[in-house]
C-alpha cells in the first residue's frame, strides 16, 4: 500500500491530502490547475510549453502555430531561435517547473494554462472550493486579471503575442463539490474554512490595469499554495467540530515565528512555533484516521452480504465515492492487499483489527504515510512559499512567514482603506488560523496552551507581534505613526 | 523652587515642557526652522495641522506662537477662551488628542469670518481615525500630505488643503538642535552645582569636561556624530534629545576610575536610547590619529603631535599613566577635541561610506549604478538609466533564477534623492524642512520611492547573492521589487523586452533585446548589448 491508495480512500472526505511527491507540488502547478479548472484550457499552452522547453534550434510545425513565429524571418536562424527559447523561458518558466512533455508555465495569461497531474489535483479542488464558496463574480475577476485585452508591460505584451489567435479555452465545468468533504455543508467548521479560503483567494485575484498586474499574479500563485497547505492541514480537523465556527483558529491555531525566518534555535517563541506545528500534524493525522475509519464503517452494505466480504465491499465503495470506476477501485484494493493485515481484513480471514475501534483508520494512515511523511510532506509544500521552515538544515519544522508571503497576506486580507495592525493580526487568526500575536485577544495565550502560564504566553505573543509589526513596517506593508499607532496598508 | 531645581526635576522626569514655568521654559527653548514655517502659514491664512507624538515638540511649537508677530491677529485657545466677534484671530487647538471625538471633528468648522486660520496639534492615531470618519475633510488631506512627505514625495501645492507640519519627522540634528541645547547656560550652571562628591568644581571631572562644550566646534562635533543615527532612518524626537542631554548632565560617577561622569564618556557609554543606537554604529577606538597615538599612550600631553581644537584643554593633563580602560576613555575625548575630523573613520563596517557619501552629496547616479549592479549580480554595468530588472519567480528555491526581465529603463533625470519632509503644502513653496530619511524617488505619476537606509546601502554595495540562504537579500529584493513595480505602473510599456541571462558559474551576464509590435503581431530580436 502506498500514498496513492490511501489518498484515494481519503478522497471523498479529505481530497486535500498530501500526495506521494509533495516536493513536486509547486505554486506554478497549482496555479495552472486552478486556472485550467476555472477558465478552461486552450491548446496554446501546450504549444508554448513545447516551444520553450525543447532544446532544438529549429522550430517544428507545432511551434509555427504561434502567429508571430509563422511570419518571422529570424525563426529560421538557429542561433536566434536558441536565444529566443532561452530568453522567453526566463519570463514564462520563472519557477523552472516546465519541461518538454510535462510541467507548468508561469501563468502570465490564462490561455497559457495547462492541465497536468503535477498539482496533485489541488488546483482543481481549490477552484471547486472557490466556485462554491467564493463571491459570484469570481470567474469574471479571474478573467479580468488573467486574460487582459491590453498590455502595459513587456511580459504581458509577449504573452499576448504568444497566445494570439489561440483557440479559445475549452469551457469546463467545475467539479461538483461532493456533499461530504469539508467544503460541503456537512460541517459548519468546514464551511467556515472553505469560505475563509475562498474570500482570501478572491481578494488576491483583484484585477489591475498596469504593470503591477505581474506582482498581483505572483501573490495569487503564492496565496493558492498557502490555501492548499491550510486546506490539507485544517480540512481534516473540521470533521471533529460539531458547533458553529466563526473564527478559523477554533479549528486549529497555527502559531508562527514572526521575526526574521527561520528564527534562532532555542528561542522560546521558535520552540512554541515548533510545538504548534507538531501538535497540528498529530491532530491532522488523528483526524484523518478517525474520519477514514468512520467513512469505511458508514458504507451501507447489502443485507445478504457474507461477513467475510464486508470489508472488501467497504473499501470498494469508499474508493468509488472518491471517483474511481469499479475496475480502478479493484486495482487499488489489490495494492492495498499487499499489506498482510489488509489482505486478512478484505478476505475475511482475520479481522482482529476490525474489532478494535480506530485501529483500521490509524493503520491505514500510518502505512500510507510511514515514518515522518506527514510532517515532512507538509513542510515541503509550505516551504515553497516561505510558510514553513527552516528551508534546509535539520531544525524542527515551524510556521514562519517570509517577506513575500507577508506581502501576499496583506494583499489577501487587508481592506483597500487599510486596517489597524491589531486588526490585521486578528484577521490572520480568525480567517486563516495563523497566530503571530495576541491581537485584540488578551486571553489567547491561555487558549493556545503552549506555555507554562498564560502570563508568559501573553508576553511571548506580544514580543512576537512586535517583531511582525517591525517587519511589516520595514517592508513597506504598514505605516508606523509617531504615537505608536500602526496601520497595515493595502499594496497598490 | 529655583530654576536649577526645576531644571533638574525636568531632566529626571518624562520631560514634558508644559509642566515648566514660563521663565525656565523660555530659557531652555531653542528655535528650530519649524516656528517660521508655522507662523508664515498662519499669517497667510492657511490652516495648519501639526502632527507628531507626545515628546516630538508639537505643543511646544504651538506655544511659540505666543511670542510671534502674527500680523495683528490674536491667538485664541479653542474651547477655553472666547472667540472675539470682530477682531481677527487665530484659533489654536494645542492638544486635539485630549478632545472628545465629536469635538475633534468640529475643530475646523463653525468658523466666523474674522478667524484667519486654525492651528491644530494632534497625534497621528486620532488624525487617522478622523480621516476614516470624515472622507474629503482637512483631516484626510492632512494624512495624505503627511504620508507623501514621509516618503520624500512632494505633492503639488493645494490652497484648499492645510499646511502640515510633521513634528516627529523633523530632523532636529540637521537643524543643529543638539548643539543649541548644549549651549544653554543654565545647563552648565546645573553641572557646576551638582553634589557629586568632588571637593570642588576645579577638580570635578564632570564640570571640567563640560567646560569643553563651551566651544562651538566641539558642540558641532557632538551634533554631527548624532547625524549618523539620522542616516539610519530613524527619527530623533526632541524628547530623545533631552533624554540624551539629561544623561550627559546628570549621569555617571565622578569617583569611578576612570570617571564615568564626563559628557564625552557618556556620549558612547551613557544610558540614553540615543547612546545605545550610537554605540551600535560608532566606536571611538576605531578613530586613529597616526602621529599622536603613541604620545597619547605614553601620556606625553605636551607633545605637539596632540593637536587640539583652539582653546580646548584635555582632562588628561593630570594623568601620568594609561591602562586600556583609560586609553579608551581618552580616545572618546580626543574623538571630539582633536583637530583632525575622524567621524567617518570611527563608523563601524555595516555603514557603506561611499554610498552614504553619495546620498549626502546628492549623487543619485551612484545609487542608480549600485542598484543596477546589484540586480544584475554585478555582471552588467555602464547604463546611466535605472533598469527595472524583475524576477518573476514565486517559488522559494535554493538558487535564484538565472536571469530576469526588465520592465522598463527609467532615465536618471526622473529619479531624485530626496529627504522626507517635515513641512508640507506651505503657502510659500520654498519653505522646507528636511526630515530624517532619504529616499530615491521616481518623480513620475504615480511616484514611487525607495528608502535608502544604511542597511540597504550596505547590501547594495555587498552585492546580491544567487543563493537564497543569504537571508538579508530577501528583504532588499522585496523592497526593490515594490519600488520597481511602483515605477513600472507608469513607466513600463509593452514594446521593448530586455532579458538578462546570468551564468552563475562564470558570473557573466548577457542582455538581449526584443522589440514587440502588438499591432502588427511581431516580435523582433534586436541582438545583445
Amino acid at each position: 500500500m502506498g500514498v496513492r491508495e490511501v489518498r484515494q480512500l481519503l478522497a471523498p472526505e479529505n481530497p486535500f491530502a498530501i500526495g506521494k511527491y509533495p516536493d513536486r507540488l509547486a505554486p506554478a502547478h497549482i496555479m495552472n490547475g486552478f486556472v485550467a479548472a476555472a477558465l478552461g484550457i486552450s491548446p496554446r499552452g501546450h504549444v508554448v510549453r513545447d516551444l520553450l522547453a525543447r532544446r532544438s534550434t529549429t522550430l517544428d510545425e507545432e511551434a509555427r502555430k504561434v502567429p508571430f513565429l509563422r511570419r518571422a524571418e529570424w525563426a529560421d536562424d538557429p542561433d536566434r531561435v536558441s536565444a529566443f527559447r532561452s530568453d522567453f523561458s526566463l519570463a514564462f518558466n520563472a519557477d523552472s517547473r516546465m519541461w518538454e512533455k510535462f510541467g507548468s508555465l508561469s501563468l502570465v495569461h490564462a490561455s497559457l494554462a495547462i492541465s497536468n497531474p503535477e498539482d496533485d489535483n489541488l488546483g482543481r479542488l481549490l477552484w471547486a472550493l472557490m466556485n462554491r464558496h467564493g463571491p459570484p463574480d469570481t470567474t469574471q475577476r479571474l478573467k479580468a486579471l488573467l486574460s487582459p485585452a491590453e498590455a502595459y508591460d513587456p511580459i504581458t505584451g509577449a504573452a499576448l503575442l504568444l497566445v494570439a489567435e489561440a483557440e479559445p479555452a475549452a469551457p469546463t465545468t467545475a467539479r461538483k463539490v461532493d456533499d461530504c468533504w469539508f467544503g460541503s455543508s456537512a460541517t459548519p467548521a468546514g464551511e467556515h474554512l472553505a469560505k475563509s479560503l475562498a474570500e482570501f483567494i478572491w481578494q488576491l485575484a483583484e484585477p489591475i490595469d498596469d504593470a503591477r498586474r505581474l506582482q498581483r499574479i505572483q501573490h495569487l500563485a503564492r496565496g493558492l499554495q498557502l490555501a492548499a497547505v491550510l486546506a490539507i492541514a485544517l480540512g481534516p480537523l473540521t470533521w471533529n467540530i460539531t458547533g458553529t465556527v466563526s473564527e478559523t483558529d477554533s479549528i486549529a491555531s497555527l502559531v508562527g515565528w514572526a521575526g526574521v525566518p527561520p528564527g534562532p534555535p532555542g528561542d522560546p517563541m521558535v520552540l512554541a512555533a515548533q510545538r504548534s506545528y507538531k501538535v497540528l500534524v498529530e491532530r491532522m493525522s488523528e483526524a484523518l484516521a478517525t474520519q477514514l475509519e468512520a467513512a469505511l464503517r458508514r458504507v451501507p452494505l447489502p443485507s445478504h452480504l457474507p461477513p467475510s466480504q464486508e470489508w472488501r465491499e467497504r473499501f470498494l465503495a469508499q474508493l468509488a465515492a472518491g471517483g474511481l470506476t469499479r475496475t480502478q477501485a479493484e486495482k487499488s484494493v489489490v495494492e492495498l492487499e499487499k499489506d498482510a493485515w489488509v489482505k486478512a481484513l478484505v478476505n475475511g480471514t482475520g479481522g482482529s483489527y476490525a474489532g478494535v475501534p480506530g485501529r483500521i483508520g490509524s493503520e491505514l494512515i500510518q502505512h500510507g504515510y510511514p515514518k515522518n511523511e506527514l510532517p515532512y510532506g507538509l513542510r515541503r509544500i509550505g516551504r515553497k512559499v516561505g510558510f514553513i521552515g527552516p528551508e534546509r538544515s535539520t531544525g524542527a519544522p515551524r510556521f514562519i512567514c517570509e517577506t513575500p508571503l507577508l506581502g501576499t497576506l496583506v494583499a489577501g486580507l487587508c481592506p483597500r482603506e487599510g486596517i489597524d495592525f491589531e486588526g490585521f493580526v486578528d484577521a490572520m487568526r480568525t480567517r486563516l488560523g495563523i497566530v503571530f500575536g495576541n491581537g485584540t485577544r488578551d486571553d489567547l495565550a491561555k487558549q493556545l496552551g503552549l506555555w507554562e502560564s498564560a502570563g508568559i504566553g501573553h508576553a511571548r505573543l506580544s514580543a512576537n507581534q512586535e517583531a511582525l509589526r517591525q517587519r511589516l513596517v520595514r517592508s513597506g506593508l504598514a505605516r508606523e505613526y509617531s504615537d505608536g499607532h500602526t496601520e497595515v496598508v493595502h499594496d497598490n | 523652587m529655583s530654576d536649577l531645581d526645576e531644571l533638574r526635576g525636568f531632566l529626571t522626569s518624562v520631560k514634558v515642557s508644559e509642566g515648566l514655568g514660563d521663565g525656565l521654559r523660555s530659557v531652555i527653548s531653542v528655535r528650530t526652522g519649524l516656528e517660521d514655517a508655522l507662523e508664515g502659514a498662519l499669517i497667510q491664512g492657511r490652516d495648519v495641522v501639526v502632527a507628531g507624538s507626545a515628546g516630538s515638540g508639537k505643543t511646544h511649537l504651538l506655544d511659540s506662537l505666543r511670542k510671534a508677530d502674527l500680523g495683528g491677529a490674536i491667538l485664541v485657545e479653542w474651547g477655553r477662551d472666547p472667540e472675539p466677534t470682530t477682531d481677527e484671530f487665530i484659533r489654536v487647538v494645542s492638544d486635539a488628542t485630549m478632545l472628545r471625538p465629536t469635538e475633534q471633528e468640529r475643530m475646523f468648522d463653525v468658523r466666523p469670518p474674522n478667524c484667519r486660520a486654525v492651528a491644530v496639534a494632534i497625534n497621528e492615531g486620532p488624525l487617522l481615525r478622523l480621516r476614516r470618519r470624515l472622507p474629503g475633510s482637512p483631516f484626510e488631506q492632512a494624512v495624505k500630505l503627511l504620508h507623501s512627505g514621509q516618503s520624500g514625495i512632494t505633492s503639488p501645492p493645494d490652497a484648499s488643503a492645510p499646511t502640515v507640519i510633521d513634528a516627529a519627522g523633523f530632523d532636529p540634528i540637521a537643524d543643529e538642535a543638539l548643539a543649541k541645547l548644549l549651549e544653554i547656560p543654565v545647563l552648565k550652571m546645573l553641572v557646576d552645582s551638582l553634589q557629586c562628591g568632588c571637593e570642588s568644581i576645579d577638580i570635578c571631572p564632570r564640570s571640567l569636561a563640560w567646560e569643553q562644550l563651551q566651544s562651538q566646534a566641539v558642540r558641532g562635533r557632538v551634533n554631527d556624530l548624532l547625524s549618523v543615527i539620522g542616516v539610519h532612518g530613524q527619527p530623533v524626537l526632541f524628547r530623545d534629545l533631552w533624554d540624551f542631554v539629561a544623561d550627559l548632565v546628570l549621569g555617571g560617577s565622578c569617583s569611578a576610575i576612570p570617571s564615568t561622569s564626563p559628557w564625552f564618556w557618556r556620549v558612547f557609554h551613557g544610558s540614553s536610547s540615543l547612546t545605545s543606537r550610537l554605540r551600535d554604529q560608532v566606536d571611538p577606538l576605531l578613530s586613529v590619529f597616526p602621529r599622536a597615538e603613541a604620545h597619547v599612550w605614553h601620556a606625553d600631553w605636551h607633545s605637539e603631535e596632540i593637536e587640539l581644537l583652539d582653546g580646548i584643554q584635555l582632562l588628561e593633563s593630570r594623568v601620568t599613566t594609561l591602562d586600556v580602560p583609560t586609553f579608551a576613555w581618552t580616545k572618546a575625548q580626543l574623538f571630539f577635541l582633536m583637530r583632525s575630523d575622524v567621524l567617518l573613520d570611527a563608523i563601524r563596517d555595516e555603514v557603506d561610506l561611499q554610498l552614504t557619501e553619495a546620498v549626502r552629496r546628492n549623487r543619485p547616479q551612484e545609487i542608480i549604478g549600485a542598484i543596477n549592479g546589484y540586480m544584475s549580480y554585478g555582471t552588467v554595468g555602464g547604463s546611466t538609466d535605472l533598469t527595472l530588472w524583475t524576477d518573476l519567480r514565486v517559488e522559494r528555491r535554493d538558487e535564484r533564477a538565472h536571469g530576469q526581465i526588465a520592465l522598463a529603463d527609467v532615465p536618471a533625470k526622473l529619479l531624485e534623492l530626496r529627504r522626507s519632509q517635515a513641512v508640507m503644502n506651505h503657502p510659500n513653496p520654498i519653505t522646507k524642512q528636511d526630515g530624517t530619511r532619504t529616499f530615491l524617488v521616481y518623480t513620475g505619476d504615480p511616484p514611487s520611492s525607495l528608502l535608502l537606509s544604511p542597511a540597504t546601502l550596505h547590501l547594495l554595495r555587498t552585492g546580491r547573492s544567487h543563493r537564497t540562504v543569504d537571508r538579508p537579500h530577501t528583504d532588499i529584493e522585496w523592497d526593490l521589487s515594490r519600488f520597481f513595480a511602483g515605477i513600472a505602473a507608469s513607466a513600463a510599456g509593452p514594446d521593448r523586452l530586455h532579458v538578462l541571462e546570468v551564468d552563475f558559474g562564470e558570473m557573466r551576464g548577457a542582455v538581449r533585446h526584443y522589440r514587440l509590435d502588438l499591432a502588427a503581431g511581431q516580435i523582433e530580436p534586436r541582438g545583445a548589448m
